[in-house]
């Protein structure tokens, strides 16, 4: 079996970038997670009433205020550095992977899903399988399992997206990309007039992510230069979505994916 | 241990192909939703959103007038936001909101003794009325009521609509 250890690396290092500009945006925006801003612990801090007292306790030790969240932030960044640049399996990759998970989910109960969005649990599927493969089994057969675990974690996320759109009629008729573009939020007011005048490039829009989602999981049998076409339309999606949308994290979580998919079919 | 690996891979994968589908394992599923261990991921799917939301808000005065409407500012990102995105947490916040209280509105609220309390106290509901409770008050004022404007479109194009409006609420 080949050494995986470069497969993994690599996968780590591309969404680690992702985990580094998610540390930092937040650290800016630390104002937003005191008690007086929107995501302050007095707040959030209300899902947990109808637990035992001292569990509430627990929680107000480990969350309130924001001084706690900068410190995670903070373990985060160093956590990083020692996993994307040390070598896959040395005590310092280990500590610093057991970590990203630790703080990701720390970040995760802090915030009760309030701003969570879809790169967060893929940022957690990477490096959760590289954590389970690497530091807990440590055999081939499980760094083997685990970039197979990401490649159909990634085919299904895709798959699910193309399916439900193809099942939408908004998505079907072309619609949906107007309507999209149409807000401030996620479209801008030059496409959003383009594609309304234009109802068969928004319907070519809309065909062209709906068909290219729901056959990304070709990619797990089909010959190389299908591959990298598909990955490269997905590398264009998301940089799109990013410039677009500002959804910037989604380009590192899943572009991490396509290294778990090549090493695992090559 | 490489058992023990394949395992918890199978039962991850298998958890996360279950989370794309509703069923009785929904509710199972959830409490491993709190660590965001499993995607979601319907990327604008079926429903693609095609509203902006907006949460204004005004103050009951001493002597019983109300001010005019304010909007509390949305953050938005500029041209580098294809790297740097400070807002976009702060807007799926605001969508997960509305969904939530949308779902409280058509699937609590008819089945409990009291709809009102529960959706005032719901998470959601608390996490919009501790927004609105930030914005600088006029000493003056003593309740405060929020409500959450949808708009689409742009420019005289641009349709608005009422999405949620809440009870005034005591500023003390």
């Amino acid at each position: 079996m080949q050494d995986l250890g470069p497969a993994y690396l690599l996968m780590l290092r591309i969404c680690g970038v992702g985990i580094l500009i998610d540390a930092l945006e937040r650290m800016v925006s630390i104002a937003k997670y005191r008690d007086d801003g929107s995501y302050g612990w007095i707040v959030l801090r209300q899902r947990l009433v109808s637990l035992p007292a001292p569990l509430r306790r627990l929680g107000d030790a480990l969350f309130q205020g924001a001084g706690r969240l900068m410190t995670v932030l903070a373990v985060r960044i160093v956590a990083l550095a020692f996993v994307a640049l040390g070598v896959a399996g040395s005590p310092g990759f280990a500590i610093g992977l057991t970590l990203l998970i630790v703080t990701q989910i720390y970040i995760c109960v802090r915030t009760g899903g309030f701003g969570a969005i879809g790169a967060d649990p893929m940022t957690l599927v990477v490096c959760g399988a590289a954590w389970l493969a690497i530091v807990v089994a440590g055999t081939p057969l499980a760094a083997w399992a685990g970039l197979w675990f990401v490649a159909a974690q990634s085919c299904l996320a895709y798959l699910v997206a193309g399916v439900s759109k193809l099942k939408s009629p908004a998505w079907r008729s072309g619609a949906a990309m107007a309507g999209v573009l149409s807000t401030h939020t996620y479209g801008s007011p030059r496409l959003h007039a383009l594609v309304s005048a234009r109802p068969r490039l928004s319907w070519f829009l809309c065909w062209s992510v709906m068909l290219w989602e729901a056959t990304f999981p070709v990619v797990l049998v089909a010959p190389d230069p299908i591959v990298l076409l598909w990955f490269g339309v997905g590398v264009l999606f998301h940089v799109s979505l990013a410039a677009l949308m500002g959804l910037n994290l989604f380009l590192f979580a899943f572009s991490s994916t396509y290294v778990a998919i090549w090493a695992v079919t090559h | 241990m490489t058992l023990v690996v394949l395992i918890a891979l199978a039962l991850w994968l298998t958890a996360s192909v279950a989370n794309q589908f509703p069923g009785p394992w929904t509710g199972l599923l959830s409490g491993l939703n709190t660590f965001a261990l499993l995607p979601r991921l319907h990327f604008f799917a079926p429903d693609p959103i095609d509203v902006d939301y907006h949460l204004v808000f005004h103050d009951f005065l001493a002597d019983g007038q109300a001010s005019p409407w304010r909007q509390i500012p949305t953050e938005r990102n500029g041209p580098t936001r294809i790297l740097w995105s400070t807002a976009k947490r702060d807007h799926q916040a605001m969508l997960t909101t509305v969904a939530g209280l949308a779902g409280l509105q058509q699937s609590v609220a008819p089945v409990v003794r009291d709809p009102l309390a529960a959706i005032q106290l719901s998470l959601p509901y608390l996490f919009l009325l501790h927004r609105a409770r930030q914005a600088p008050r006029f000493p003056e004022s003593h309740e405060r009521q929020f409500m959450i404007v949808e708009t689409t479109g742009f420019g005289t194009s641009r349709q608005v609509a009422l999405g949620i409006l809440s009870n005034p609420h005591r500023l003390d």
